[in-house]
């Protein structure tokens, strides 16, 4: 944490199951049905889905490509009012879905508003250490002791050993440790063990600069064929890092729709309306993701992704022009 | 025997395939069959060559498992299967074939029918996207008796994908688009209101004969794909309850012996043999041909093992019995 500009005490620091049990006990801790969440729009499914089992009312708030919107979001504060929103769940580094990240501005914004209009911060971070391009934009933990952060090992070490942390006050992390009591006693020591040793006794850093080259020429190939093969109607986003392009079509498409399509075609997304809490937004929407493939097949993917696109836009386009949409 | 089990395959509704084809598998070992089960990937036609079943079952589902593709492969390996032929596959699975179908059958055999089907157009994708045939939307009204709603469908697919009731015409270019998705051709025809059935058919020429019709009830909505794959969405009820049909019980079962009645028409009428189901409508007057399916599913919730159940036989003593006709 220290690396990252955070300080921290042992005794400030709760163990998880992943940061996905961090988000279900934050939620268990903390909402009551009706109880108004804020959250960049669209957002990471996982935590609309561990969020959605405590009956919130979730608000998202659109961003750019400097993240989340400050503008729209005290807009909507105003509207909801001091108090009016319970927490502020943001991904601000290489979001998911969105690859966005949010400049140093807007995370000093957010918190002068999170003060203002007395709602806590939960910053989730699982990709900060997987960094393409750009410099460091410290937690917004750093710039206030307040915020709930939570890491995770998932994408730097092993998903599969399901740890994760969350760092908050300890007035919070008291609350949010009983919960967790309930919910499964403890974490498993052995897989900790297992982590420890990992960061301990191994040239840790060394690895992950090889993963970090390895998802830095993937993300290039991806960037690279959508400027190749994409329609001029879609626009993306362009990540600094972490696994994610938000790729955006004509507001007439619809990705579920197509999905099939693609399928046929061999290639897959996700398409974007799954990322909103109503599961209309996002309609003409797909998160693309660039972790897993070669670049070689990444460039292939979009090829034949975009002949479904156009393929769709001309069909697309025939029923617009005759006013049948 | 050694039978091979095909099942999973590339179409949409690949995951009902797997489903199916798990069942079929377990019901034919407890029959006593030697089961091979396998998917379509390169390596099949090496795979059926080296494995040389007796006969295949073929538990896939929409493309290339009722098209024709799979019939067509195994008609040129010389391997026995069960179900229609490749001809018929190819008819069957395009539902803008019917309408011609039955009026062939009809003049073939100069008589009436019981079956009837919805009044319908189909027409192709590219008629839209090169040819203007959005700007005539509105005309589907004028055109399909009784106007809205309609029914959208792609003219091949099955699981109710890419299916919609369209209300109004403000909604036709939606339904169509999604329709296109799965297939370059689409169906527009009256929506039909009534009890919706699904009447399986086991058997063939003079032999085949009808099981007890299920009687299918959405809890709520319609009967779609999202319904299909959801526990306790739709009640599946064999026999159909003669309420469902009349409140007289004489009458009712007179509608019921005109419902299967029709469905062997269709049967026959496409040439469809050892087994086949024909999903269809009784609008309170007619039976209205939706379509047949010649592969039909065969999980615990599908609707042939259901209709199985109803008439006291095991799906493992119907499929053993399909199986060894071919020993």
């Amino acid at each position: 944490m220290r690396e990252i500009g955070v300080r921290c005490k042992p005794d400030e620091v709760l163990i998880t199951t992943g940061a996905q049990e961090a988000l279900d006990l934050i939620a268990k801790t903390f909402i009551n049905p009706g109880d108004i969440i804020l959250t960049e729009g669209p957002t990471y499914l996982g935590a609309l889905q561990a969020f959605s089992a405590y009956e919130p009312d979730v608000h998202p708030i659109p961003f750019d490509d400097k993240g989340m919107r400050m503008d729209l979001l005290e807009e909507e504060l105003k509207r909801i009012g001091k108090g009016g929103a319970k927490f502020l769940y943001t991904i601000p580094n290489f979001q998911n879905p969105g690859g966005v990240t949010m400049v140093l501005e807007r995370r000093k914004r957010l918190i002068e508003l999170s003060h203002e209009y007395d709602f806590m911060i939960v910053e989730d971070d699982p990709y900060g250490r997987l960094r393409y391009d750009g410099g460091h934009v410290i937690p917004i933990k750093a710039l206030s002791d307040d915020v709930l952060y939570l890491g995770t090992i998932s994408k730097i070490f092993a998903p599969g050993l399901r740890t994760g942390w969350i760092a908050a006050p300890k007035s919070v992390l008291s609350k949010i440790n009983l919960v967790k009591q309930g919910t499964d006693l403890c974490g498993s020591s052995f897989d900790q063990v297992v982590v420890e040793h990992y960061f301990t006794d191994t040239p840790w850093e060394k690895t992950l600069q090889t993963f970090v080259k390895t998802y830095h020429s993937r993300r290039d190939a991806m960037l690279a064929a959508l400027d190749e093969f994409f329609p001029k109607e879609a626009s993306w986003t362009h990540p600094e890092g972490g696994f994610f392009v938000w790729a955006t079509l004509p507001d007439y498409v619809d990705t579920s729709s197509m999905l099939p399509v693609a399928l046929e075609a061999g290639v897959t997304y996700t398409p974007g309306d799954g990322f909103f809490p109503d599961g209309v937004s996002g309609k003409n929407s797909m998160r693309l993701a660039f972790c897993y493939e070669s670049p070689e097949h990444i460039r292939e993917a979009i090829r034949r992704l975009a002949l479904v696109i156009e393929d769709r836009l001309e069909l697309y386009r025939a029923f617009l022009e005759a006013g049948a949409l | 025997m050694k039978v091979a089990v095909l099942m999973g395959g590339n179409s949409f509704e690949r995951k009902f395939s797997l489903a199916s084809g798990k069942r079929v598998c377990e019901a034919l070992e407890e029959a006593g069959h030697k089961v091979v089960p396998l998917d379509t990937t390169e390596d099949l036609v090496p795979t059926l060559r080296s494995e040389r079943p007796q006969v295949c079952y073929s538990a896939l589902h929409g493309k290339h498992g009722e098209d024709g593709t799979i019939q067509g492969l195994l008609e040129f390996l010389k391997i026995p299967f069960v179900g229609a032929s490749a001809s018929t596959c190819r008819d069957t699975w395009n539902k803008a074939t019917l309408p011609a179908v039955l009026q062939s059958y009809r003049a073939a055999n100069d008589q009436d029918l019981t079956a009837s089907c919805p009044v319908g157009i189909c027409l192709a994708r590219d008629a839209f996207k090169d040819m203007g045939a959005a700007t005539a939307i509105e005309l589907f009204a004028e055109r399909i008796p009784g106007g809205y709603p309609l029914c959208v469908k792609p003219a091949c697919g099955g699981s109710a994908m890419g299916v919609h009731r369209v209300e109004h015409v403000e909604d036709m270019g939606r339904a169509l688009l999604d329709a296109f998705t799965y297939d370059d051709e689409v169906i527009v025809e009256q929506w039909i209101e009534g009890t919706e059935l699904a009447v399986s058919i086991l058997g063939s020429g003079w032999d085949a004969h009808v099981l007890p019709p299920v009687e299918i009830v959405p809890t709520s909505g319609l009967f779609t794909t999202e319904a299909r794959l959801t526990d306790g969405a739709v009640a599946y009820i064999s026999p159909v309850r003669l309420g469902s049909l009349a409140p007289d019980e004489a009458q009712a079962q007179a509608i019921r012996a005109e419902i299967e009645r029709a469905a062997l028409e269709v049967y026959h009428a496409y040439g469809v043999h050892d087994l086949g189901r024909v999903d269809l409508i009784w609008d309170g007057a007619q039976a209205q041909i939706l379509e047949i399916d010649v592969s039909p599913g065969m999980t615990e919730h599908s609707l042939f093992p259901t209709a199985c159940e109803a008439s006291g036989l095991s799906l493992s003593s119907v499929l053993d019995h399909l199986v060894s006709q071919y020993a």
